[in-house]
């Protein structure tokens, strides 16, 4: 016997709602444009992240709840098989009507996934029908969004997503214009680049202006990102960074040619970096270290995924820089294969000198 | 005087007066009576506001006819008072309009409504009624589990929803039950529409 869910009393309807899956929430908002009002109107659970998974196959969705920090797919989207005789629903998604089938997947737990397949050619349409249907399901809260797109043989066709906060890449290997491709599709505060750099980026790319870069692989890349990045936290690993390159960031961020906007530079080289080597100007002995208070600097990460997480950087190992035209002081430091450089918004006025 | 200078009163602990349980009799609309413990009733709100403003004694409740409850059946009532019975001295979740955070079935709950959805759709409106918050937490969240795994189709046959065309010719219905002439009024603008005509008038 069905249950007459239209005949209770408004708040059991949304004692109901609220207390669905997220999952359910989306079959659910998909059975008509009534039930839809319905749901957008009274769904009052809160979203900590959403975050846009772009596959080859297809989209997924998956939100973080924001009362136990549970995560769940929320709705997943992929293109049928050829072969496959889909296509013979229409239904409302977003704010267009949609050709898809409904796809039931068995899970361990016995929910099961459904999983929403669409043809390839309607991809571009699925998938923006899909970003405005969850973003107007969850306008109640302010999650952080996030995207993350897998790049393998082919990119699928993304589409743009407002206010996204991070983005990762994933894959083995990424080319820079398949960067341009993603970063200008998508404004983000931050990005994560997992696979290797391969093949260069436009003259002007998006990558450079972001606020917060991470390369997990910067390959022969690195000195480019360095030289052209405008951001203010950039972090580089298995870079090619050596001892001029050091003296260069430090060169131009001293004349304020570069680096107006820059708090923290992490680059992590190929090969160690003699610090006997970088001396700045005559001045710099070398081994002069940080002596002054505060010796903590905090900033606050865009790489990490929570809204205000403060770092902090002890810089008691550091080397004091002075740029003289504005008295702004800066402090780097090499240990290995590391060099760090951070940027206070502060005069050497502005600090006290250490009791020794 | 502080604690320690207070006078040692030695208690015979038999002569203390031990307060008599009371439980309170209602009746369904189906006429069947159920005897119900003053600590029970409290996890429903309306009913606990209903005994307090009645203010019976132990002889009232005895001597006075049941309290009736109106709108609710025998085998309905049976599990809501089984349910109050068993969560006795529980805390009561704060009504304060917000969503149930996270609500788990405990296996007294999943064992009592283990029914048909019939019963159950009766068993929340009782839960509501009666303003039995924790009651009405589980029986909706067993409501939301019934739509785990299914598509829109299988969901609007669990829930019976119908679909936008049951929607608009539901709409459509009212509308001409509400205004017979509404229909034929419409028809005829159609027609000089198709005819050309500039004025309805």
């Amino acid at each position: 016997m069905p249950m007459k869910f239209n005949s209770f009393p408004y708040l059991v309807k949304m004692n109901i709602i609220n207390q669905m899956t997220f999952k359910s929430i989306f079959s659910a908002s998909l059975c008509s444009k009534r039930t839809r009002a319905l749901i957008e109107f009274c769904l009052k659970k809160k979203v900590k992240s959403i975050k846009y998974c772009f596959l080859l196959e297809g989209i997924q969705v998956i939100v973080q709840d924001e009362s136990d920090m549970s995560v769940e797919v929320m709705v997943e989207v992929q293109a049928a098989d050829r072969s496959q005789t889909y296509y013979n629903q229409v239904t409302m998604i977003g704010n267009t009507p949609q050709i898809v089938v409904f796809h039931k997947r068995k899970s361990r737990r016995g929910d099961g996934q459904v999983v929403i397949k669409y043809g390839l050619i309607y991809e571009e349409y699925i998938k923006r029908a899909i970003v405005d249907h969850v973003t107007s399901l969850l306008k109640h809260s302010s999650p952080i969004i996030r995207l993350e797109v897998e790049n393998r043989e082919r990119l699928g066709t993304l589409v743009p997503i407002p206010g996204i906060r991070s983005t990762s890449v994933l894959g083995v290997q990424v080319d820079g214009s398949v960067l341009d491709r993603i970063f200008k599709n998508n404004e983000s505060r931050s990005a994560i680049i997992r696979p290797e750099l391969i093949k260069d980026f436009s003259e002007n790319s998006p990558l450079f202006h972001l606020p917060a870069l991470y390369c997990r692989n910067s390959n022969g890349f690195s000195r480019t990102i360095v030289e052209r990045f405008t951001g203010q936290d950039l972090e580089l690993h298995g870079a090619y960074f050596d001892e001029e390159d050091v003296l260069s960031v430090l060169q131009n961020w001293f004349s304020g040619e570069a680096y107006e906007n820059l708090k923290v530079m992490h680059i992590q080289a190929i090969y160690p970096i003699r610090r006997q080597r970088i001396r700045f100007d005559n001045n710099d002995d070398g081994e002069r270290h940080w002596s002054l208070e505060p010796f903590m600097f905090e900033y606050e990460s865009l790489h990490h995924s929570n809204v205000n997480e403060t770092m902090s950087i002890d810089l008691r190992r550091f080397r004091p820089l002075q740029r003289l035209s504005d008295g702004m002081m800066a402090a780097y430091r090499v240990s290995g294969d590391v060099f760090r450089f951070v940027v206070w918004n502060k005069t050497r006025d502005e600090f006290v000198e250490m009791d020794q | 005087m502080s604690v320690e200078n207070a006078p040692v009163v030695d208690v015979d602990e038999a002569a203390i007066p031990v307060e008599k349980k009371m439980y309170y009799r209602f009746e369904s609309n189906d006429k069947k009576e159920f005897r119900v413990s003053e600590l029970a009733i409290q996890q429903s709100e309306t009913l606990n506001r209903l005994v307090e403003a009645m203010g019976y004694t132990s002889e009232d409740v005895e001597n006075k006819p049941a309290i009736a409850i109106e709108n609710i059946d025998g085998k309905t009532l049976k599990l809501v008072f089984q349910w109050c019975e068993h969560h006795k001295g529980e805390a009561i979740p704060v009504d304060d309009g917000s969503v149930p955070k996270i609500v788990e079935i405990p296996e007294f709950d999943a064992k009592l409504m283990d029914i048909d959805n019939g019963l159950l759709f009766k068993l929340i409106w009782a839960a509501d009624y009666l303003n039995i918050v924790q009651l009405l937490n589980v029986s909706c969240k067993k409501v939301a589990n019934m739509a785990q795994g299914k598509t829109p189709a299988q969901l609007r046959r669990v829930y019976l929803l119908p679909s936008d065309e049951e929607d608009e010719a539901a709409k459509r219905a009212a509308q001409e039950a509400q205004d017979p002439r509404a229909r034929e009024v419409e028809e005829e603008f159609e027609e000089r529409k198709r005819q050309g005509g500039n004025s309805f008038f």
